[in-house]
């Protein structure tokens, strides 16, 4: 019996492997197709519409395919996205970044991708590993495919190295808040006008290590530890958030905090790049460091705080996926499968033209090369933008900027399989059956949460007025939702 | 207003009548058309507030879901919050922005010089057409707790202590006001300064003659001659008092969470709420609802406003 099995299997295996070889070979659609590929990009750029050109020229021969690609800044995102969804038309494949994937998959707005990835897309599979392929399921069916990019993170501090250098402060070591307060207090003492801690956007941390069972700006109802125990509770009971806001109070009253918190609409970024902040709080992976100081014209140092761990929504936060209006759901799958596996189309995609966007310099560890920008040639004056490469679908495949290691890619590869996982890893939260309850408590937790963790209020007086209003507003019923729903995931995935 | 009646005394066949007006029909129909495209035509969207929309079905084929959009306006402790704010708000900006508008209406009709008159205009009119985001900086540097004009020059010259004034929502009705009349009685009152160039001179000259003195005047010319207009600019807000300027409630508060008892309408809520579950049908429930209250808060003003006195209604 157990001979047969193999013989099947075996037999199976070498059918699929014929077809699969079969299949490579009329990969190239008959007519040209023409698909709209959206992406997300800070500013526009004009010289796209050579990279365009090349990556037309490259996709002609190799599936028959040209795009037009579409930029939309980050502010607008959302929306123009979501107009063009409901329109049904002028978008065929683009990341769904910011809205939950839940949310546009619900809606009927993309298609699931089971079959599609099954027949075209098992170059995906291979490069992005089924475990973090599942945190793009909604039910069974996977709707977004994460992109090659850190899918855990870190939480800790960011800061400029100058000043941590005047005063002596040594950030290598600092592994607690009471170390980082000791710190600040001395950058604060000896630089009065410099603000020691700025909440970007008036948010201070997005997460100190829970899990948020769904959107990372929405606790309500999470796994606490790294997601290491498996009952939902309410994060604003519990006395972790308590002692972390009431230690946040006491920085702001001591003046560590940026007064004008709850109202500031800079980043945190900008300000460390205008010399006017020392710091704050980020999300870090690895050599999270180069890429600031990049960015923001002066050198940057991190300290790591909360160790790296992963859950669902750091991998299904960006994900690519295909518009329900698509007239051609195949061609679509193909294109995206060559995204995901060929360096030529990825570092097109992601850099432009060599010798004439990025210059190579050296040779990076995956067999592609190191980058910069070509002599006389920046940030500011490149015509096509070489950041935001982590949206594209897979930069592991493709080269690496100067000032990161050559093994770089590696390394975070590496970042993501060891960082610790939560229980829920896999589990996405289908928020239907609540739909009036996020509605209420979302605008609770607008009220309070970020002001609290700012420290702009006294914890003493608001919080037990924050955990009542979150109650009438149904909070139980959220967390009882998702604590059935986990359950039931467990049970499902034996877990 | 008095009807315009046509000079002749017999009635004439619609007929001949329909003809006589071919003109103003003619007039009358760009602005038709564009009621039609963008005011009724969209209406057909109403059914939307009542399906739960899957975009592969499309709007029709969707399931229909009762009135399970609407709930999470009624259901919780905030709907009356949103629902006090947004009326409120509205009605004290209908009064004051009305009396402030019709002040400053007559104090320009009393000024003769005309180079004085196209000056004070452009002036008023300056902060309407500022965008509110710009406005919300402004008030910002009036009021940041560091650097803000308030608490650096005004509350240390008094020697009083500063202010977190983005934390403490007792402020913020006075400021929002403040903001909203500022921003736009110099529209309002330009409307109200053309009612009142339309009013004939010697109405005042009659006046004068039986002695009245200038605030006879006003009173007894002045006020009666832009009532229609009072009234007309009246329910046309009074149809809008369920929608509340996202701009000034979302943007000039800077979204500060601890303001929020006092700053969140029912735009700002329905923002808030569903910004994360970018649900198209309960959006739609919110704006079902907006409509149909102001639809039937115009009617009953206009009924009571034409049992009053007949000509000032508007239907």
């Amino acid at each position: 019996m157990k001979k047969l099995l193999m013989v099947v299997l075996a037999l199976s295996l070498l059918l699929t492997s014929v077809a699969g070889v079969a299949v490579a070979e009329d990969l190239r659609e008959k007519e040209l197709v023409t698909l709209d590929v959206i992406m997300m990009a800070s500013a526009g750029k004009d010289g796209s519409g050579d990279v365009v050109d090349a990556i037309n020229a490259y996709l002609e021969e190799k599936l028959n395919i040209h795009i037009n690609l579409t930029f939309i800044s980050y502010g607008n995102y959302t929306q123009q996205t979501n107009l063009l969804l409901s329109a049904g038309e002028g978008i065929d494949v683009f990341p769904v970044y910011m809205t939950p994937l839940t949310t546009v998959a619900n809606n009927g707005q993309i298609l699931p991708l089971n079959d599609l990835l099954a027949e075209y897309g098992q170059g995906i599979v291979e490069q992005i590993g089924e475990e973090f392929l599942n945190c793009g399921k909604v039910e069974d069916e996977i709707f977004g495919i994460t992109t090659g990019r850190d899918l855990a993170a870190s939480y800790g501090f960011e800061m400029r190295k100058d000043i941590c250098d005047k005063y002596g402060i040594d950030y290598e070591n600092i592994t607690t808040l009471e170390q980082l307060h000791d710190a600040l207090a001395i950058v604060h003492e000896n630089e009065p006008n410099l603000v020691c801690v700025v909440p970007s956007n008036g948010e201070l941390v997005r997460n100190w290590g829970w899990d948020p069972l769904g959107d990372a700006s929405t606790p309500l109802g999470v796994l606490m530890d790294m997601g290491q125990s498996d009952t939902v509770v309410n994060l604003f009971e519990t006395e972790f958030y308590k002692e972390f806001v009431t230690t946040m109070r006491q920085w702001y009253l001591e003046g560590l905090i940026m007064a004008d918190a709850v109202s500031n609409t800079e980043s945190v970024g900008t300000m460390m790049g205008a010399g006017t902040a020392f710091g704050g709080f980020m999300n870090l992976k690895p050599y999270f460091n180069v890429q600031e100081t990049t960015n923001y014209g002066t050198e940057i140092v991190v300290s790591e705080i909360v160790p790296a761990f992963s859950c669902t929504s750091n991998v299904s936060m960006a994900t690519w996926a295909i518009s329900s209006s698509t007239r051609y759901p195949e061609a679509c799958m193909k294109l995206l499968n060559l995204m995901y596996t060929d360096p030529v189309l990825e570092n097109l995609m992601i850099y432009g033209i060599q010798d004439v966007h990025y210059v190579v310099k050296g040779d990076a560890a995956n067999g592609q090369n190191i980058i910069g920008y070509p002599e006389g040639i920046d940030a500011t004056t490149t015509t096509y933008r070489p950041s935001g490469g982590w949206l594209w679908c897979n930069q592991f495949i493709g080269h690496v900027w100067e000032g990161n290691p050559a093994d770089y890619w590696d390394v975070t590869r590496e970042f993501n399989e060891t960082a610790i996982k939560s229980n829920a890893f896999g589990f996405t939260w289908d928020s239907s059956n609540v739909r009036n309850q996020v509605t209420a408590c979302t605008n609770v937790m607008q009220k309070y949460h970020q002001a609290l963790m700012c420290g702009a209020v006294d914890p003493e007086e608001t919080l037990p007025k924050f955990n009542q209003e979150l109650k009438d507003a149904g909070i139980d019923d959220i967390i009882a939702d998702k604590q059935a729903q986990y359950d039931e995931w467990r049970a499902a995935n034996g877990k | 207003m008095s009807a315009i009646a046509p000079s002749a005394g017999k009635k004439a066949s619609f007929g001949i009548r329909f003809k006589r007006s071919i003109p103003l029909y003619l007039m009358v129909l760009p602005g038709l058309v564009y009621l039609i495209i963008n005011n009724y035509i969209p209406m057909f969207g109403i059914i939307i507030a009542f399906k739960n929309v899957n975009w592969r079905k499309g709007i029709l084929a969707s399931p229909w879901a009762g009135f399970s959009n609407f709930e999470y306006l009624f259901k919780t402790k905030d709907a009356w919050t949103i629902t006090r704010n947004t009326l409120c708000y509205n009605l004290v900006f209908i009064v004051l922005g009305t009396v402030l508008a019709i002040a400053v209406a007559i104090l320009l009709n009393e000024i003769r010089s005309k180079r004085l008159k196209q000056v004070y205009q452009t002036v008023f009119l300056l902060p309407y057409l500022i965008s509110i985001v710009v406005v919300s900086y402004l008030v910002y540097a009036m009021l940041s707790i560091d650097s803000g004009f308030v608490n650096r020059t005004i509350l240390t010259a008094m020697g009083k202590d500063a202010v977190a004034w983005y934390t403490e929502p007792k402020y913020w009705p006075f400021i929002l006001v403040i903001v909203y009349l500022w921003k736009t009685f110099g529209y309002n009152s330009i409307v109200y300064y053309a009612t009142l160039m339309g009013v004939d001179e010697s109405y005042y000259e009659a006046a004068a003659i039986d002695g009245a003195n200038r605030w006879q005047q006003i009173c007894h010319v002045t006020m009666p001659a832009l009532t229609p207009t009072i009234i007309t600019l009246t329910l046309l807000s009074i149809g809008k008092i369920f929608y509340s300027d996202f701009g000034l409630f979302y943007q000039v508060p800077m979204n500060s969470g601890p303001l929020l008892d006092v700053t969140n309408t029912i735009d700002t809520y329905v923002y808030r709420g569903l910004i994360q579950l970018n649900d198209l049908g309960m959006s739609s429930a919110a704006g079902v609802y907006q409509s149909v209250v102001g639809f039937v808060l115009v009617l009953t003003v206009n009924y009571i406003v034409g049992r009053v006195d007949k000509d000032n209604a508007l239907f």
